[in-house]
């Protein structure tokens, strides 16, 4: 938590500067476009809500359009190419692809427009606020080993579709698992889709092959949903389940303690992230380079224990 | 094993072949697809040890249902020699459907219905668009395919929807004297088809309609209503579908879910020996494909074979059983 609160203060003070530096330059912030991965998805609707609540602090009268990319790298990049055609200050990009983005970024850049990256890095971006997703999967991972009889069993980790996020959230629970000697990973390479069938269909499939397991990884909230349910169809509750997201539904497992086999999910905080984000983006639009361009904000690991405290993504701000 | 197949293998072996050659001949055409579904269920319980138990048989029925039940819509439309591209979207609805339905206090099973008829709307609408616009399937259907997708992410607000007390969970996760539900549906949607197609007119009308459209009009077929009858099945189904799906997940998504199932409906229907330009073929023939389809996928997670090399082995595995089975028939009046 202290690591949040140095970066928010530096991110006040940077914005503090900002402000001086706005008069001089009579510069106003005017539009803002976004674009993320999926608008439906409540993360992405707490991201937007976050982006808007600090650009209206800014200008009341800001213009805000977002638009969903359906995960479509071809539709991201021309709905850049719309923001740069429509002039706007500010691009707040959710990129669907870590790397393939780029050109588009750099189409943007050229134009004179400030890029700010959220929950996912963009190569070329002026400034990025991410979870720290190794830290995610080492905090969900640890929680394992810390609730394991004598800190050692056979444990499975259900991996996703490979983006830079998920990628991040495995190595950071294999660093954990692999610093236990007590630990065996029976399965890492299980395609879970990121989704409640896909987490459903490899669970089936993994608890037919192994006759015990202690414990079980999902990279995501859904995969750890799809596990459970696929656990409860086999009558198997021999294990845990740890997830990552902190998202609403998992807010309803938690809250059943014992009752369920998922006990923890490390959680992001869509609202916060995008909203610095946009802050940071708006530095750099008054022409103040922040002292540091990648802001990654540490995640909260939520239990039956602390869910009270919890706010989760759709509680109102 | 089917009928069509065996008509053809007695059309080929001539007046004066009753050698045994033949006869065994004769009899492995019947048998289709049957015995390499077997291999592969042996070849799994070899390398795991625990493919042929009954926990993990009643997993792969299944995780076969639901693509069951799509093929044996597939199946009719295909036996036409059309085509029904949006199944995947039409369960995506279907299950939207059930699911918010279902949320409606003490009216929840009300979601059953929902479901099924949402299916049945836009099987209907494909179906009118085929038989009396005369609009060819492929298009028709890749339309609906994205329109109905659409829908689907509109009735949720492009949400995914839950309901943790699903009235009718019972579909998705129960099981009758040791049979899941979802397989005990498929079953029953495959011995319905099976009598339609083969004990009823409609069923000799479809078959005729698929072997030479101008022909059957002329003997007096009433064309479009065949027609209509099969997309409007195949939306049924979807709809049928959508409710297992939902009842299995306890929630619906109207992005994600049913994305790419037309594929493996289709993959189904021809692996069970259907022609694709229509008249031949049968249902047993798509029960045998949709289940080396899922013994497939779970075979290959339980033998720990990475996500990567399950797509290449899964279409290799296809393109190779299809091989096989041309090589068996060589000669043989299948496209």
């Amino acid at each position: 938590m202290r690591k949040i609160t140095t970066l928010l203060t530096t991110a006040t003070c940077a914005a503090a500067l900002a402000a001086g530096g706005a008069q001089a330059q009579d510069k106003t912030l005017e539009s803002i476009g976004i674009s993320v991965g999926l608008l439906g998805n409540p993360f992405f609707v707490a991201t937007i809500k976050g982006i808007e609540d600090r650009a209206k602090e800014i200008n009341p009268d800001v213009q805000v359009t977002s638009v969903s990319a359906d995960y479509d790298l071809n539709k991201q990049a021309s709905q850049i190419d719309n923001f740069i055609a429509s002039g706007v200050d500010i691009i707040m990009l959710n990129a669907v692809d870590a790397a393939a983005i780029a050109p588009a970024v750099k189409r943007a850049k050229s134009a004179g427009i400030v890029v700010a990256a959220f929950d996912v890095s963009a190569p070329g971006a002026d400034v990025t606020v991410m979870t720290d997703n190794v830290d995610a999967g080492r905090k969900a991972c640890q929680y394992i080993v810390d609730n394991l009889e004598g800190g050692s069993g056979d444990v499975v980790i259900i991996n996703g579709p490979q983006s830079s996020s998920i990628i991040d959230r495995v190595a950071g629970c294999q660093e954990v698992f692999s610093a236990n000697d007590g630990i065996n990973v029976l399965s890492d390479d299980q395609n879970g889709q990121a989704s409640r069938d896909g987490g459903l269909d490899v669970m089936q499939g993994i608890l037919t092959r192994y006759d015990h397991i202690d414990a079980v990884f999902a990279i995501n909230d859904p995969t750890a949903v799809g596990a459970a349910l696929a656990a409860k169809q086999l009558g198997r509750d021999e294990f845990i389940i740890t997830g990552v997201d902190g998202a609403p539904v998992i807010e309803d497992e938690l809250a059943k303690g014992d009752g369920s086999l998922i006990r923890a999910s490390a959680s992001q905080d869509p609202y916060v992230m995008a909203g610095e984000a946009l802050k940071m983006g708006y530095d750099m639009f008054m022409g103040n380079t922040p002292e540091t361009d990648t802001v990654l904000l540490e995640p909260e690991l939520i239990t039956a224990d602390n869910l009270d405290g919890y706010k989760g993504w759709t509680d109102p701000r | 094993m089917s009928d069509a197949q065996d008509v053809t293998a007695s059309n080929r072996k001539g007046p004066d072949s009753g050698g045994s050659a033949a006869r065994m001949k004769s009899t492995i055409m019947a048998l289709g697809m049957l015995p390499v579904l077997i291999l592969l269920a042996i070849g799994f319980h070899l390398m795991t040890g625990k493919f042929l138990s009954v926990n993990n048989l009643s997993i792969v029925m299944q995780q076969a249902s639901i693509n069951v039940v799509l093929a044996a819509g597939m199946t009719f439309v295909i036996l036409t020699g059309g085509i029904d591209l949006s199944v995947g979207s039409v369960l995506a609805a279907s299950a939207m459907a059930a699911v918010s339905v279902s949320l409606i206090p003490d009216w929840g099973l009300l979601g059953i219905p929902a479901g099924l008829a949402v299916g049945l709307v836009f099987g209907l609408a494909n179906g009118c668009l085929v038989a009396y616009l005369g609009l060819p399937p492929f298009i028709v259907t890749l339309g609906s395919l994205t329109a109905v997708r659409g829908v689907a992410r509109l009735m949720g607000g492009d949400t995914t929807v839950f309901n943790a007390d699903l009235p009718f969970e019972f579909i998705g996760n129960g099981s009758l004297f040791g049979v899941p539900w979802l397989a005990i549906f498929a079953l029953t949607t495959v011995v319905v088809s099976w009598f339609i197609l083969r004990r009823t007119v409609l069923g000799t009308w479809i078959y005729a309609v698929g072997g030479n459209q101008e022909a059957a009009r002329l003997t007096g077929i009433k064309v479009s209503l065949v027609l209509l009858f099969v997309y409007a099945m195949s939306g049924l189904l979807s709809g049928l579908g959508g409710v297992m799906s939902a009842a299995r997940l306890y929630a619906a998504n109207g992005l994600q879910l049913g994305q790419a199932y037309e594929l493996d409906a289709i993959a189904a229907v021809i692996l069970g020996g259907t022609s694709f330009v229509g008249g031949v073929g049968s249902i047993w023939g798509t029960l045998i494909g949709a289940l080396i389809i899922a013994v497939l996928s779970n075979g290959l997670i339980l033998t720990g074979v990475s996500d990567i090399w399950q797509f290449i082995i899964k279409g290799l595995v296809i393109i190779a059983a299809v091989a096989l089975d041309r090589y068996r028939l060589k000669g043989g009046a299948r496209t």
